[in-house]
């Protein structure tokens, strides 16, 4: 079995698990009060049903045809670096401010795509991050975070 | 009035200046977006609705319908000049538009390309022009029942139709009806599935789930990929047709259009369908069918015609039944209700300047297309030269942007990053993203009507089966549903 099958079959288990949780839920859902004669419950528990048949049905394709999936590359190093870039940028938009946090998020996006010139991607981010700012708040009307930098823009 | 004298009031309306400069803005933003690999007009509008909350709603949807059309020029380039087509549509541009740029025929290919997005655009907005307010007519008589069974049966279609398998369809349509579902249950007024999160009472909006999944899952795809970006075939000069390329084009491009826009403005969509089929036909009719596979310039005049017009045909039932077929659609349609507005029958009669001019901006944009496309296409194509980094980083500096700007909430932007990595997992498996952008916005409609429904029917569910038209379309549903396994069953055995 190879990498392609087995995270098919990761996936298809981990939807299966989600409409266990949807259906199991489901039942938690207040029904309220008023003349609704079906109710808040009914098309949560059919989604669940749905998405358990169809991951099943996945699951068991994936299974029959593991012989002939082909296999499938995946570099993760990038996927890291795009992983950290939004999770830094996540968490300092508010305190930062728009152009530093989505600066700092540039730099690692640009890495993840085999950019080794950090300086420059630095650079780009921070014209794009400024241009995009003034645009978007003087000109659209737009609210930004400003962050540490409140006090000059 | 008739359509003509409403269409005469609605460019009064489009050849105001500022709405003129809105339809150029459209047009410029929609080419370059489908140049650019990794977004495309859906991802645009989405992130422009935020944008746009300030706005005239004529003046946004003029836009919004520029972006829509400049796509697919700019989406055709890109096939032709890198071979990676961005959306299904226009696979077999890429296909054979590839094979003619190879062959130094790259300007032929851009040309037919353009001039036949053109043709088939305007041919296929006359159609809409008396398609759409006959079939809104049609339309007034639909109740619940017939709503909820139309959702249902445009549900089965796309999702069966889109993906490796039927069932991967299916299963992210679930994923997308889902995510619908949380949120205040608007019947009863009771919370469902939001984790006592405040932001999540309000629901999810539509824009931070499609950017989450085309912006933010496409560069995670595209990043983790091993393969490198294709070589880009350089053009010069200007783009014409010689009097040969341009008698072998011009019949392809009418009847690409007329095959694209009946098809395309099914309720049960399919844009690339229409396609396929224009590039049989062309094969089977051309003197030369040996040229087919090695740059047949027949092969890109039919499938790019037949590819506008299926755009001009998605316009049919978005506009008056307020069913979306595509996951651009999907997006208008929430750009629609974030006006208030309700695309169906009745927005013919309610916002005639709103319809009628968005339809006149249509004819004006596609000129505009043509003209910024036909002589400017070396320039356009220097877009694709933008390095990779810098590229999925704008976009995703932009995608944080517009999820933002949503409700100015942080909660929003970490949610749409997460729902971007669930994205990548869904691209790694083969399971398309489009159903699940489709079923987040129908979803809430669907169960709306169905409860409506039977709230009239005072809870008998053959409101649903003893109404012609709900009986006939849920009937078709059914029929799709089962007919794509049992027709590849059948296949795999012969």
């Amino acid at each position: 079995m190879n990498r392609h099958t087995r995270i098919e079959l990761g996936f298809a288990v981990a939807v299966i698990l989600l409409g266990l949780y949807l259906l199991i839920g489901s039942g938690d859902i207040n029904l309220g009060s008023g003349y609704d004669r079906i109710g808040p419950r009914f098309f949560p528990y059919l989604i669940a049903a749905g998405l358990l048949i169809t991951a099943l049905t996945m699951l068991l394709e994936s299974w029959f045809r593991r012989q002939q999936a082909s296999d499938l590359n995946v570099k993760f190093i990038p996927l890291i670096y795009i992983a950290s870039g939004l999770l830094l940028c996540v968490f300092t938009l508010e305190r930062l401010g728009f152009i530093i946090s989505v600066s700092l998020m540039f730099i690692f996006i640009a890495r993840a795509f085999n950019s080794r010139r950090s300086l420059r991607d630095a650079g780009v981010g921070l014209v794009l991050g400024i241009t995009i700012y003034f645009i978007f708040t003087s000109g659209l009307g737009l609210v930004l975070p400003t962050g540490i930098l409140s006090g000059v823009l | 009035m008739d359509s003509l004298g409403l269409l005469i009031d609605g460019f009064g309306i489009a050849l105001q200046w500022h709405n003129l400069m809105w339809a150029f803005v459209g047009v410029l933003l929609g080419t370059a977006v489908g140049i650019l690999p990794g977004i495309g007009p859906a991802l645009t509008v989405a992130l422009l609705l935020p944008v746009t909350y300030t706005l005239n709603p004529v003046s946004a949807f003029i836009m919004f319908a520029g972006i829509y059309y400049g796509g697919m020029y700019g989406g055709s380039t890109t096939s032709i000049l890198l071979n990676t087509p961005g959306e299904s549509g226009s696979i077999i541009t890429a296909l054979e538009g590839n094979k003619m740029a190879r062959s130094g025929r790259a300007t032929a290919a851009l040309a037919t390309a353009a001039i036949g997005s053109f043709v088939a655009g305007t041919l296929g907005t006359i159609a809409l022009t008396f398609a759409a307010p006959a079939l809104a007519d049609m339309a007034l008589v639909f109740g619940p029942a017939e709503y909820f069974a139309l959702i249902i049966l445009g549900f089965t279609t796309i999702s069966s139709v889109l993906g490796k398998t039927p069932s991967r369809g299916l299963l992210s349509l679930f994923l997308g009806l889902a995510l619908g579902v949380v949120g205040i249950d608007l019947q009863t007024g009771q919370a469902r599935f939001t984790f006592g999160l405040l932001p999540l009472l309000d629901g999810i909006h539509v824009v931070v789930v499609a950017v989450g999944l085309f912006a933010v899952g496409e560069t995670l795809f595209l990043a983790s990929q091993t393969k490198g970006a294709g070589d880009i075939i350089n053009v010069k000069g200007w783009t014409w047709l010689s009097r040969e390329d341009l008698s072998r084009s011009w019949k392809p491009w009418i009847r690409g259009s007329m095959l694209g826009f009946p098809i395309g403005g099914l309720p049960t969509g399919g844009a690339e369908i229409p396609t396929f089929l224009s590039y049989a036909i062309e094969k089977r009719l051309s003197d030369k069918p040996e040229e087919f596979g090695e740059g047949a310039i027949e092969g890109v005049a039919g499938p790019e015609a037949a590819n506008n017009a299926a755009a001009a045909g998605v316009l049919v039932p978005l506009l008056t039944l307020g069913l979306p077929t595509s996951a651009t659609a999907a997006i208008m349609l929430a750009a629609f209700q974030q006006f208030n507005l309700q695309p169906g029958p009745l927005i013919f009669v309610n916002n005639p300047e709103l319809v009628w001019g968005l339809i006149a901006s249509l004819y004006i944009g596609n000129l505009m297309l043509l003209l910024l496309n036909l002589p400017l296409a070396p320039l356009w194509a220097r877009l694709l030269k933008i390095p990779a980094p810098f590229l999925y980083g704008g976009i995703l500096v932009f995608a944080t942007l517009g999820t933002y700007s949503l409700n100015n909430s942080v909660f929003d932007v970490g949610l749409m990053y997460l729902i971007g990595v669930l994205g990548y997992c869904m691209r790694l498996v083969d399971v398309p993203v489009a159903p699940a952008v489709i079923g987040m916005i129908l979803g809430p409609m669907a169960e709306q009507q169905f409860r409506r429904a039977l709230a009239i029917s005072q809870g008998d569910p053959a409101i649903f089966y003893s109404r012609p038209i709900s009986a006939t379309l849920l009937g078709l549903a059914f029929i799709a549903l089962i007919s794509v396994p049992l027709y590849r069953y059948w296949q795999s055995r012969n």
